[in-house]
C-alpha cells in the first residue's frame, strides 16, 4: 500500500487529466483536427485508467500473473471491437 | 462452351463480352471431389490404422481375481502408467511431429487450392457479368428488381449461358439466397447488401431457397428460378424492348404462363 | 453453516455445498435435460419422416429445432461435464473442495432454475422459435409473434440466468486449480482432465461474457424498445443497418470458443481413458496440452468463418480462414497422440475404451468433414445445409459419446459399484451404429436445406433411416439407465479402482470417497503422491477467510470447513420468480418489482445484521430508513402508475416483484451467513502464490466483467462504424428524421460527463481511503480531534456512497431532460440505444456497488475490519470492483459525451 500522500497525487493528476479532455472538445480542437484529438483524448483516458489500476488497484504490488489475467479481458475486447470494425470498413 | 462472339449478339443489351471458363457448378465440383478423395483417403488411412492398433495390442488377459480389470505387469521396456505417479510422456514424440507434419501438409496445400478458385468466384472470374438481378429477401419470398426496372416476386427469369450477378439484401430479417444446383448463395441482411453471381449451363427449372431460418414460414420459402435457352430470350429480344422494363414484363409473363402449360418442357434441359 | 445431514436425507441436497454432492446434482440433472432435448430430437427426426412434415406446424418445428439447440448445448453438454469437473477435479489435484463451496451450489442451484425457466418459457404461449443461434432481427418482439413474445423473453433471461451461473463456476474453477493444488504438482502436473477444465473454464469466462452482452442487449431491446436491432417506426418495424452483422458477430465471438467449451472436457476424460485402458502413458502429453491451449486461445480469433456469406470483407474472411485452418492443426496433434499411445498398449475392451474409440472414430470424422467447411469456396454452398448439421453433429455429439464413456468410467469410483460390462458393451453397440445411421446419411443428403422440412423426395429413403438411427440412439440410453440403476443395487463393490493402469490420484482414495477427499493430506512434495498426516499440516490460525461472507473472529484451533448452506437453494430460486415475472411484464411496469426491491434490501440488512452481531445503531437505522424508502418509491410508483393499478396489475408483475424482494432478502442473508472456508495451506500456488482465493477470484470476475462492458463498447464502435464515425452526431441531430431537437445536441454535452468523472474519481479516492483507514494502527489526530480508525473507515465509506449517490443523481437529471424533455427516448435512434444501455449498464454496476457499501457500511459500524484481529481484505475486494467501474467510466466518458 503506498502512502496517502500519493493517492492524493494521483486523485488530483486524475482530476487534471479529466479536465483538460473536456477542455480540449471546448477550446474547439474537435471541429478542426478531429482524429488527432481523438487520439489524444482517448490516450489521457487509457494514462487515467493506469493510474487507477495501477495505484488504487495496487496492480504495481501484485504478481504480474494478476495483471496478465486483467490483460487477457482486455485484449478479447480489442480482438472483438477491432476484427469485427475491420470486417465492415 | 461459351461462344464469346456469339452471347454478343444474342444478347446485345448485355453488355461485356462473357469469356467465363468455369461456372460455380464446375468449380464446386470439382474441389468438392477433390476434397472428398483426399477426405476419404485421409479417413480410411487414420481410422485403419486407429482400429488397426487399437485391435493388435488389445490383450486376452482374464480379470484379475476380485477386479474387474486384468493384473498390472511391468513386462517389457514399455513404461506403463503407475498410480500416483507425476504425469509424464511415452516415447513417440518424433512420430507425432512427423504425421502432424503429413496432415498440416495436406491440409494447407487443399486450403491454398482452395483459395485461389475463392479469388475466382469472388471477382466474378474477372468479368462483368451479362445481367445484375437485386433480391431483396421479405417474409417469406423473394423480389426481384432486374436492371431494366422491371421488378416482380414471382419466379426469377434469366437467360441460359448468361453470367449473372446478384446483389442481395433483406426487407426485414435476415435470409439466405441460394439457388439449388446453380450454387449461388448469399446471406439476405437487412441495411446490409451482398453479392454473388451464377451461370447456368442447362436451362430447364431451378429452385430458390432461403437458408437462413426467418420466421414461420421459412419451411415454404421457396420460389422456382426459370433458366430459359438462350433461343427463347433471343427471340423475345426480337420481339420485345428488354430495355423497357414494361416490354420486358409482357415477355415475362407470357413465358411464365407458356412455362406453366407446359409448352417450354421439351425446350428444359432440367426439371423439377 | 455446520455439517452435512446423511445423503439420504432431502434436505441434504437442498443444503449441501461439497463439490461431489454438486457434481452428482449436476450429473443427474444434466441427463434430465438430455432426455428432454432428445425428446425433442425424436420429434425433429418423426417430422422429417417424409419431406413437408408430419406432425409439427412451422411454428411448432422452429420451436423443437431451438430449443432442442439450447438445450442440448447449454443445458446438457456443458453442465453434465462440469458434473464431473465438479466431482473430479479436486480429487484429481489434491484439494478438499472448490475454492468457493457455498457458490459452486450457487451455480448449480441457478443452472437448475434457469432450467426450469427455460422449460417455463414453453407453457407462456411459445418458446423462443429463432434457432439457437437467434440471428437478429428475428430475436426481436417486432419479427416474432405475439403469442410467442413473453415465452422467447422467458428464454432469453433463463440464458442470462445460466450464463451466471457459467461465470461464477468459471471463477471458482479457476481460483480452485491455480490455488489449491497438492504440494508438488506443478501445472503441467495435473491429469489432463483437469488441464482441459482449465482451459475450458478460461475460455467460458470469457465467452460467455460476449453472449451476456449481447443478450443484454436484446433484452433491453425486448423491454425497453432500444433499437439496437429493429427500429420500430410508424410504418411498421425496419432492421437497423447494423444490427443483423453486429448480432452474429458478438454471437460467434462467443460461439466458436463455445464448441470447444463443450468438447475439451471430453476430450480431456478421452486422454486419461485411452491412457488407463492402454495401459501405456500418453504420446507426448506435454505436445498435447500445448496444442489445447492453443486452440483455446486461438478460438477467439476464428469467429468470422461462420460469418464468410455475409457482408464482411474478402480480407477479413482469407485472416479467418487462416486461423480457422491452422486451428485444426492442433486437433491433428492430438488425434495422433492419441492414437499413438495405443501402440504396444495392454489394450482392455472394456466399455469406457469401446466408447473412446468410437467417440474418435466419430471425431475424426467430423474433423475432416470441418476441414470442408473451411475452404471457403465450399462452405459457400454448404451453408444453411445438413453438411453443417452433420459435421457439428459429429463433433459435439462425439463430446457427448465421449461423456457416455466416461460415465462408464467413473461410475465405480463415484458409487462404490460396478456397472455390468455386458449391457455396457449392448449400450456400445446400439449408440454407434445408432449414431451413425442417424448422423451419416445427413451427409449424403446434404442438400437438405437446414431447419426445414421439406426436402428433395429422393431424399426420403435416407431421412428415413436418420429417424430410425435416431431411436435406435436413443434406445441405447434405456440400457444405460437400466443398468446403472440395477448396478447400483447389486453386490458388486469396488474398493479404490477397479481399473489397472490408473494415475491420477482419484484412484488413491475409496469408492466413494469420503467427504474430506483423502485419508491425509495429499502432496507430491516427494515426486509422487503421499498422504500426509493432517495434524501435522493444518493448526495455525492465520490465513482464515471466507467465501465472501464475514470472517471468523479467530479460526478455530483445528479449522473445519462448514458444507452446508440454505442460502445458494433460496437465492437462485428467486432468479425463477423474477424472470418468470420480467418475461411478461411492460416497460412501464418493469422497474418498480426491483425498487420495491431496494428497501427490502436496507431492512433485511438491518435484520440479519443484528441477528448476526447484536443489534448496533446502524441495524436499527436500516430498518427504520426502510420505511421512508418503501413509502418514496410508493409516491413515485403513484405519480407514475397509480397505486389504484395496483389490484389490476398481471400476474407477471406480482411474481417479479416478489422474486426480486426475496432475492434481495437473500442475498442480505448470503452475505452476513458465517460461512468458514479456511484458505489453503501447503499448497502448489503458482502463479498466485500471494495473492489470497477471493482477490484471484474477483480478478478473474474483473477479467470477464472487462469483456462485457468491452462488448457493449465494441457494440457501440461497431454500429458507430457502420453508420460513419464523425456523422453520428448527426443521427440525432437531424430534426426531419427524429424529433430530437436539434439544439439539445448542438454541442456535445460535456458538462455533466464531466461532472460524473470528478464524482466518480472522488468516489474512487474515499475508497482507497477507507481501505487505509481500516488498515491504520494509529488513530487519526489533527491537533486536538482525534477521530478513531472505525470511525474513519465508516465515514470514508459513506463518503464513497455519497459520491456514488451524487452520480445517480446527476445522471437522472440528465436522462430526465434527454428522455423527457428533447424526446430523445430509448429506441427513437440507435445512437439513443448505445447512449442509454451502455451508460445505464455502467449505472447499474453502480448501484450494485452502492448495495454492496450499505453492507460494508454496517459491518464497519459495529466493528468488523478495523483494528486487531480484523481483516480489512472485504474493503479491499469491494475497492477492486469499484475502482474497476470507474475505470469503464474514464472511457465512457470521451466515448459518449466528447468524441
Amino acid at each position: 500500500m503506498a502512502s496517502t500522500k500519493t493517492y492524493t497525487a494521483i486523485f488530483v493528476v486524475l482530476m487534471a487529466l479529466s479536465t483538460t479532455q473536456a477542455a480540449v472538445e471546448w477550446l474547439g480542437f474537435l471541429e478542426d483536427y478531429y482524429w488527432e484529438t481523438l487520439g489524444v483524448i482517448m490516450v489521457l483516458s487509457t494514462m487515467k485508467a493506469l493510474a487507477v489500476a495501477g495505484y488504487y488497484m495496487h496492480l504495481r504490488d501484485e504478481p504480474r500473473s494478476i495483471t496478465y489475467v486483467a490483460m487477457a479481458g482486455l485484449i478479447g475486447f480489442l480482438a472483438l471491437t477491432a476484427g469485427a470494425s475491420y470486417s465492415i470498413i | 462452351m461459351l461462344g464469346s462472339g456469339a452471347i454478343q449478339t444474342l444478347l446485345p443489351r448485355l453488355g461485356a463480352v462473357a469469356t467465363l471458363s468455369r461456372t460455380q457448378v464446375d468449380i464446386f465440383s470439382r474441389l468438392y471431389l477433390v476434397f472428398l478423395g483426399m477426405g476419404t483417403l485421409v479417413g480410411v488411412v487414420v481410422i485403419s490404422y486407429l482400429v488397426y492398433n487399437a485391435y493388435k495390442y488389445r490383450t486376452d488377459a482374464p480379470d484379475a481375481d476380485g477386479k474387474y480389470d486384468v493384473e498390472e505387469v511391468q513386462d517389457d521396456d514399455v513404461v506403463r502408467p503407475k498410480l500416483g505417479e507425476m504425469p509424464s510422456s511415452s516415447k513417440g514424440g518424433k512420430k507425432l511431429f512427423l504425421s502432424f507434419g503429413i496432415s498440416a501438409v495436406i491440409v494447407l496445400g487443399l486450403i491454398i487450392y482452395s483459395y485461389s478458385l475463392l479469388l475466382y468466384v469472388e471477382d466474378t472470374g474477372d468479368v462483368e457479368p451479362d445481367m445484375e438481378v437485386n433480391v431483396e429477401g421479405f417474409q417469406f419470398a423473394w423480389a426481384y428488381e432486374y436492371d431494366n426496372g422491371f421488378e416482380t416476386t414471382d419466379e426469377l427469369v434469366v437467360p441460359n449461358e448468361a453470367v449473372v450477378g446478384l446483389e442481395v439484401t433483406s426487407r426485414d430479417v435476415m435470409h439466405n439466397y441460394g439457388i439449388r444446383g446453380l450454387r449461388a448463395k448469399s446471406d439476405a441482411i437487412p441495411g446490409q447488401t451482398t453479392e454473388t453471381w451464377f451461370q447456368a449451363d442447362e436451362s430447364g427449372e431451378y429452385q430458390a431457397i432461403c437458408f437462413e431460418l426467418c420466421g414461420n414460414g421459412h419451411s415454404n420459402m421457396r420460389e422456382d428460378v426459370l433458366v430459359v435457352p438462350t433461343s427463347v430470350w433471343e427471340q423475345g429480344q426480337e420481339e420485345y424492348d428488354f430495355d423497357d422494363p414494361e416490354e420486358f414484363g409482357e415477355w415475362y409473363q407470357q413465358t411464365l404462363e407458356a412455362w406453366q402449360n407446359g409448352e417450354l418442357d421439351n425446350q428444359l434441359e432440367v426439371t423439377n | 453453516m455446520g455439517d452435512l445431514p446423511p445423503r439420504s436425507s432431502v434436505k441434504r441436497w437442498l443444503v449441501t455445498t461439497n463439490h461431489k454432492d454438486i457434481g452428482i446434482l449436476y450429473l443427474l440433472t444434466s441427463v434430465f435435460f438430455l432426455v428432454v432435448a432428445g425428446v425433442l430430437a425424436l420429434l425433429i427426426r418423426i417430422q422429417l419422416l417424409q419431406s413437408g412434415g408430419t406432425i409439427l406446424s412451422d411454428a411448432g418445428y422452429n420451436q423443437v429445432v431451438t430449443s432442442h439447440g439450447f438445450l442440448m448445448i447449454f443445458w446438457f453438454l456443458s453442465p453434465f461435464a462440469f458434473g464431473f469437473a465438479n466431482y473430479f477435479v479436486p480429487l484429481q489435484i489434491g484439494a478438499d473442495d472448490l475454492a468457493f463451496p457455498r457458490l459452486n451450489a450457487m451455480s448449480y442451484w441457478l443452472y437448475l432454475f434457469s432450467g426450469v425457466l427455460v422449460l417455463g418459457s414453453f407453457f407462456q404461449g411459445a418458446t423462443f422459435m429463432g434457432g439457437w443461434t437467434a440471428y437478429a432481427p428475428l430475436n426481436v418482439p417486432s419479427y416474432i409473434p405475439d403469442f410467442g413474445q413473453v415465452g422467447s423473453f422467458a428464454t432469453i433471461l433463463a440464458l442470462i440466468a445460466f450464463i451466471g451461473s457459467v461465470t461464477i463456476g468459471s471463477v471458482n474453477f479457476l481460483t480452485t486449480i491455480y490455488r489449491m493444488r497438492a504440494k508438488g504438482l506443478r501445472m503441467r502436473d495435473i491429469p489432463l482432465f483437469s488441464i482441459s477444465i482449465l482451459v475450458t473454464v478460461w475460455m467460458m469466462l470469457f465467452a460467455f461474457a460476449a453472449y451476456l452482452a449481447a443478450l443484454i442487449i436484446l433484452s433491453s431491446d425486448h423491454l425497453l424498445h432500444t433499437s439496437f436491432f429493429a427500429l420500430e417506426t410508424g410504418s411498421g418495424p425496419e432492421a437497423t443497418d447494423s444490427g443483423s452483422l453486429l448480432w452474429t458477430h458478438i454471437f460467434w465471438f462467443f460461439g466458436h470458443p463455445e464448441v470447444y467449451i463443450v468438447f475439451f472436457p471430453a476430450l480431456g476424460v478421452l486422454g486419461e481413458m485411452v491412457q488407463t485402458f492402454s495401459g501405456r502413458r500418453l504420446v507426448g502429453r506435454k505436445w498435447f496440452i500445448i496444442a489445447m491451449a492453443l486452440v483455446g486461445i486461438q478460438s477467439f480469433i476464428v469467429w468470422m468463418h461462420h460469418m464468410f456469406l455475409t457482408a464482411i470483407s474478402l480480407e477479413i474472411k482469407t485472416v479467418m480462414m487462416v486461423t480457422t485452418v491452422a486451428i485444426s492443426l492442433p486437433f491433428d496433434l492430438m488425434v495422433f497422440s492419441l492414437i499413438y499411445t495405443m501402440i504396444k498398449g495392454k489394450i482392455r475392451w472394456k466399455t469406457p475404451f469401446l466408447f473412446s474409440l468410437g467417440a474418435l472414430v466419430i471425431f475424426i470424422i467430423g474433423g475432416i468433414t470441418g476441414v470442408f467447411l473451411g475452404a471457403i469456396v465450399l462452405d459457400y454452398s454448404f451453408r444453411g445445409t445438413y453438411w453443417v448439421v452433420a459435421h457439428f453433429h459429429y463433433v459435439m455429439a462425439s463430446s457427448a459419446v465421449i461423456l457416455i464413456g466416461a460415465v462408464y468410467y467413473w461410475f465405480p469410483k463415484m458409487t462404490g459399484k460396478m456397472y455390468n460390462e455386458f449391457l455396457g458393451k449392448v449400450h456400445f453397440a446400439m449408440a454407434f451404429i445408432g449414431f451413425n445411421l442417424l448422423y451419416f446419411p445427413m451427409f449424403i443428403v446434404w442438400e437438405t436445406p437446414r431447419r426445414i422440412f421439406h426436402y428433395n423426395s429422393g431424399f426420403t429413403m435416407w431421412h428415413q433411416t436418420a429417424t430410425a438411427g435416431a431411436f435406435l440412439f436413443a434406445a441405447s440410453f434405456l440400457v444405460m439407465f437400466y443398468n446403472l440403476a440395477k448396478s447400483l443395487y447389486s453386490d458388486r463393490h469396488v474398493g479404490e479402482s477397479p481399473w489397472s493402469y490408473v494415475a491420477s490420484p482419484e484412484w488413491a482414495v475409496s469408492s466413494p470417497p469420503p467427504l474430506e477427499n483423502f485419508p491425509g493430506k495429499p502432496s507430491f512434495a516427494s515426486g509422487e503422491l503421499n498422504f500426509l498426516d493432517r495434524a501435522e499440516t493444518d493448526g495455525g490460525v492465520e490465513d482464515a477467510a471466507t467465501d465472501g461472507g464475514v470472517e471468523e473472529t479467530l479460526a478455530p484451533p483445528e479449522e473445519h470447513a462448514d458444507h452446508a448452506s440454505w442460502w445458494p437453494f433460496l437465492t437462485a430460486s428467486s432468479v425463477v420468480l423474477t424472470g418468470f415475472g420480467l418475461a411478461g411484464l411492460s416497460v412501464s411496469h418493469f422497474v418498480w418489482p426491483f425498487l420495491f426491491a431496494i428497501p427490502a434490501f436496507v431492512a433485511a440488512l438491518g435484520v440479519h445484521g443484528a441477528r448476526q452481531d447484536g443489534f448496533a445503531q446502524i441495524h436499527g437505522i436500516y430498518m427504520m430508513l426502510s420505511f421512508p424508502l418503501l413509502a418514496l418509491f410508493f409516491i413515485f410508483f403513484h405519480i407514475g402508475i397509480g397505486i389504484g393499478e395496483l389490484a389490476s396489475m398481471s400476474a407477471y408483475f406480482w411474481a417479479a416483484l416478489v422474486g426480486a424482494v426475496w432475492g434481495a432478502y437473500t442475498l442480505a442473508g448470503i452475505g452476513y451467513e458465517s460461512f468458514e472456508v479456511p484458505e489453503p495451506k501447503m499448497a502448489e500456488q503458482w502463479p498466485f502464490e500471494s495473492v489470497e482465493n477471493t482477490k484471484l477470484g474477483m480478478w478473474t470476475f474483473i477479467a470477464s466483467d472487462i469483456i462485457v462492458f468491452g462488448a457493449f463498447i465494441g457494440a457501440y464502435i461497431f454500429t458507430r462504424i457502420e453508420y460513419g464515425w464523425q456523422e453520428w452526431w448527426k443521427l440525432a441531430k437531424d430534426p426531419a428524421a427524429h424529433t430530437m431537437a436539434e439544439q439539445a445536441l448542438e454541442h456535445h454535452p460535456v458538462l455533466p460527463g464531466l461532472i460524473n468523472t470528478y464524482l466518480l474519481l472522488a468516489s474512487s479516492f474515499t475508497v482507497v481511503l477507507a481501505l487505509s483507514a481500516a488498515r491504520r494502527t494509529e488513530d487519526y489526530s489533527i491537533g486536538p480531534f482525534s477521530i478513531s480508525n472505525r470511525s474513519a473507515t465508516v465515514t470514508f465509506l459513506g463518503l464513497t456512497f455519497g459520491g456514488a449517490a451524487f452520480f445517480l443523481v446527476n445522471k437522472g437529471i440528465e436522462w430526465v431532460d434527454l428522455f423527457v424533455h428533447q424526446g430523445w427516448t430509448f429506441g427513437v435512434d440507435v445512437m439513443s440505444s448505445t447512449f442509454y444501455l451502455t451508460t445505464g449498464m455502467h449505472a447499474l454496476h453502480v448501484i450494485i456497488g452502492m448495495l454492496v457499501m450499505l453492507f460494508l457500511i454496517a459491518r464497519a459500524w459495529t466493528g468488523a475490519y478495523v483494528g486487531e484481529g480484523e481483516d480489512a481484505s472485504t474493503i479491499e475486494y469491494f475497492g477492486l470492483y469499484w475502482h474497476f467501474v470507474d475505470i469503464v467510466w474514464l472511457f465512457l466518458f470521451p466515448l459518449f459525451y466528447i468524441l
